[in-house]
């Protein structure tokens, strides 16, 4: 660097001793540089002479802004309106993320009780061999015969291990509620009882054991039975009880006793109309007989007697016929069904499958991060939804604090 | 705090009135005393408390530009409207004005923080926040321009 470049700083004085002591030796030899010396020296006490010295105000103004500053976290805070836009948007999302299932939830479980209390409102009077009441308009879905009737379908599924007694679906009445209907028995109609559960025991054998004793306890017969207990399989029997239907209800509490109810379906068909018209067709085809009868007695050539004896024949084939299968109709009303399998606990420390711990584990990180994602997908929806909402918002905090800048 | 902004308000005060104005001074030497208070922590006690202040006071200042399109350092916040002394004063004030008008902003700022400020090299760096070295290019290269601006002009005035 040549000592003109480091001429100012000599001035001021802001060069290191040694530099310093160069410069010196060669202002007192150069007098070039003397007078650019000079120069810079003139220009900077006309600078200094020539500059201002402001009057200082607002001294009071800025100890009271900074003493309120102080308890300002929300001040501060609101002073910087996209942080504090992005916390409000964050804060609406997550409480409606959290709070509106259960919103929802709320809703559904209020519907309930009252579709439950409008299908008491709406049920007729109760057949005598069942408790299971009937409902209007209410489809049969099972592949029987008697799809034709009018029928309920009661689903009850159950995922805890609380027994039987959780609230029902909606629409359709608890077994508990069903059984306040016992008093409305209406013995003239015909309906056909099902039951299916699926109950978790200790022991699947001594389980089915139990069940067979119960059932036959209360006059019914075990209809099938078979179990399984295959290694490495969880070990499961089944059994298929026909109960008397004036006890079905009781023989489902029973068996419900055995064990922790898993699932269970109930389902009922009635047959009354079928059965009415099977015996009302019966009874006509017992009157023409009685006729055909009467007409053989009072017949006097073979031919007449001949043709009389064939139309008889075919008659009493039809009355053998629609009585069998009134005596089947009211024999399945008359006898109830209920299947029951029993599926084994599996003892601790033991796994379900061999080597399931492993699947387990996966399934449930999945299950975890799939729980994570739909969160995150969640809370995204409704900060867009809300952006009808959050946008105005932010929009006039922005232009307040602009404005106020 | 309040003894902090008792003893250095009135310096920053003219440190933001020189860059800004009055109008705006006030504002931004209070933005400035708000920020230290919140960024306190953060000063190192081995530095100047003054420089780190005034540091804050110019970054302060250059976003108020930034936002408001302000004026920068214009001759009018820090010369005087009227010379004090102009029979004595070998360089016309006029003169002066026009010439440090041509300097380019950094230099005319580093000549503000050391000649009227009284700031040191490495303050002056510090506040701007350039190495020292860059401070003392500036200054030299500016009063360069202001003589060869001045003293050209005086001698063909003479």
């Amino acid at each position: 660097m040549s000592l003109r470049d480091d001429l100012k700083a000599y001035l001021d004085q802001e060069l290191p001793e040694s530099r310093m002591g160069e410069l010196r030796i060669a202002l007192e030899s150069d007098s070039e540089l003397q007078k650019e010396a000079q120069y810079l020296t003139l220009i900077s006490q006309t600078l200094r002479s020539e500059a201002t010295e402001p009057e200082v105000v607002g001294l009071e103004a800025a100890l009271l802004r900074t003493r309120s500053s102080k308890k300002g976290f929300f001040t501060d805070f609101a002073k910087r309106p996209f942080l504090a836009t992005a916390v409000c948007v964050l804060f609406v999302a997550i409480i409606s993320a959290v709070v509106y299932p259960t919103f929802a939830k709320a809703k559904n479980t209020a519907k309930s009780p009252i579709i439950a209390d409008q299908a008491k409102a709406m049920s007729p009077a109760y057949s005598g061999a069942s408790s299971v009441p009937m409902m209007e308009g209410a489809k049969s879905d099972s592949g029987s015969r008697f799809a034709d009737s009018r029928s309920m379908d009661m689903q009850i599924e159950r995922g805890n291990s609380h027994g039987l007694q959780s609230a029902p679906l909606s629409g359709v009445p608890s077994s508990a509620e069903l059984r306040n209907y016992a008093h409305l028995k209406d013995q003239n109609r015909m309906v056909v009882s099902r039951g299916d559960m699926t109950i978790k025991v200790d022991n699947a054998q001594n389980a089915q054991v139990q069940g067979q004793g119960l059932v036959v306890g209360l006059g019914g017969y075990i209809e099938s039975s078979n179990s399984s207990m295959l290694e490495g399989e969880t070990p499961i029997a089944t059994a298929t009880y026909r109960i008397p239907s004036s006890v079905f209800e009781l023989a489902l509490d029973k068996l419900r006793k055995l064990g922790t109810v898993l699932t269970e379906n109930i389902q009922a068909d009635d047959a009354t109309l079928e059965y009415t018209d099977v015996a009302a067709r019966l009874k006509v085809l017992r009157a023409e007989e009685d006729q055909y009868l009467t007409m053989l007695r009072g017949a006097r050539r073979t031919g007449e007697i001949m043709s009389i004896r064939d139309r008889l024949s075919n008659l009493r084939q039809q009355i053998e016929s629609m009585d069998a299968q009134r005596r089947t109709l009211k024999d399945q009303a008359a006898l109830s069904t209920i299947t029951v399998t029993y599926q084994q606990k599996v003892a601790a420390g033991e796994p379900d499958v061999e080597k399931g711990w492993a699947d387990e584990t996966w399934g449930s990180a999945i299950n975890g991060l799939s729980t994570i994602g739909r969160f995150l997908a969640r809370m995204v929806i409704f900060i867009f939804v809300f952006a009808p909402i959050w946008i105005p918002v932010a929009i006039v905090v922005w232009y307040l604090n602009k404005k106020k800048g | 705090m309040e003894e902090l902004v008792r003893e250095h308000y009135s310096l920053v005060y003219r440190f933001c009135a020189r860059r800004l104005g009055f109008d705006l001074a006030k504002d931004v030497a209070q933005d400035t005393f708000l920020t230290a208070s919140r960024c306190l922590r953060k000063f190192k006690e081995e530095g100047s408390f003054t420089s780190w202040l005034l540091g804050i006071a110019h970054n302060t200042c250059r976003n108020e530009v930034r936002k408001k399109k302000a004026q920068y350092m214009d001759e009018s916040f820090w010369l005087n409207a009227t010379s004090p002394n102009p029979e004595a004063s070998v360089i016309d004030r006029e003169a002066l004005r026009r010439a440090l008008d041509q300097l380019p902003i950094e230099q005319k700022e580093a000549i503000i923080m050391h000649e009227i400020e009284g700031l040191s090299y490495a303050e002056a760096a510090e506040v701007a926040g350039v190495p020292e070295g860059t401070i003392k290019s500036r200054l030299h290269h500016g009063f360069l321009k202001l003589r060869l601006i001045l003293f050209a002009e005086t001698e063909v005035t003479r």
